[in-house]
């Protein structure tokens, strides 16, 4: 006999207070576009979890470098970093190496 | 030293191809992301032992694991780029030559990573010579995790981009 295993999980952003629920029974982190977070693409956390978002800005000269930048300001962005009472997660925003030189 | 704000396509890279002197390959399946810190000063024009995991500059200050279930999250010598999603390499009928990946996460949610400035994409399957680089990218300052999950996010123009 098999087992199906149905789980519903909660998110929500703390950044922009959206929500939304999935039925994955893997391990798995929800994505959503965020308003609140220059509409880039920024993780949820599960509904209780106490936590901040926050997105950086790159602040290395930029020149040439063919660095990422945050859709509404077109600024670049370095990484978002969402703060748990238990630890950090991370996304580093890297950029796109050519051969020319600097 | 610094790791700088320079993300580069090794020249030994792209002439090893030309010349067919090394085995590297980048529509192989084993290449892998290797983590370092702001000690390296990395060179595009050098030579390939020194572009490799493990030669030159490369050879030492790998960014690693210290997490609850270290080293597993994120390996001394890096974790496997994957392509579930993303295209490997662009058609030749355009321009602009484009290599890609998934984004590269660490394996668990537990891992903890201290002030990672940069990676070295590598084909760990490399002989000649020995785990060749492709290049680095420079993430452009500190980045830490503690008992989480870190993630490096590729750029929609990938990873390396070269333009005829």
């Amino acid at each position: 006999m098999t087992v199906l295993i149905s789980a519903i999980h909660e998110w929500y952003c703390p950044a922009c207070g959206a929500t939304d629920q999935t039925k994955e029974v893997k391990p798995h982190t929800r994505f959503h576009v965020c308003p609140k977070l220059r509409f880039l693409t920024a993780p949820m956390l599960p509904r209780g979890t106490s936590a901040k978002v926050e997105l950086n800005e790159r602040e290395d000269y930029i020149g040439r470098e063919l660095v990422q930048l945050d859709p509404e300001q077109g600024r670049p962005v370095m990484n978002m970093v969402t703060t748990r009472d238990e630890g950090t997660d991370c996304m580093v925003y890297a950029p796109t190496a050519t051969a020319r030189t600097s | 030293m610094a790791f700088g704000a320079n993300s580069k396509i090794f020249s030994a890279f792209l002439h090893d191809a030309l010349q067919r002197t090394g085995d590297a390959d980048v529509d192989s399946a084993t290449a892998k992301c290797a983590l370092y810190s702001d000690t390296p000063t990395p060179n595009q024009l050098v030579t390939s032992a020194n572009a490799a995991y493990g030669g030159g500059v490369w050879a030492a200050n790998q960014i690693t694991d210290t997490g609850g279930s270290a080293p597993t999250g994120w390996p001394t010598v890096g974790r496997p780029l994957a392509w579930g999603t993303a295209t490997k390499i662009t058609t030749y009928s355009t321009a602009t030559i484009k290599y890609d990946s998934d984004d590269t996460a660490s394996a668990n949610s537990t891992t903890t990573l201290a002030a990672t400035y940069g990676c070295l994409i590598y084909d760990d399957a490399a002989t000649t010579p020995a785990d060749q680089g492709f290049c680095f990218l420079s993430f452009g300052g500190p980045n830490s995790v503690t008992l989480g999950t870190f993630t490096v996010v590729y750029a929609a123009a990938g990873i390396m981009t070269i333009t005829a």
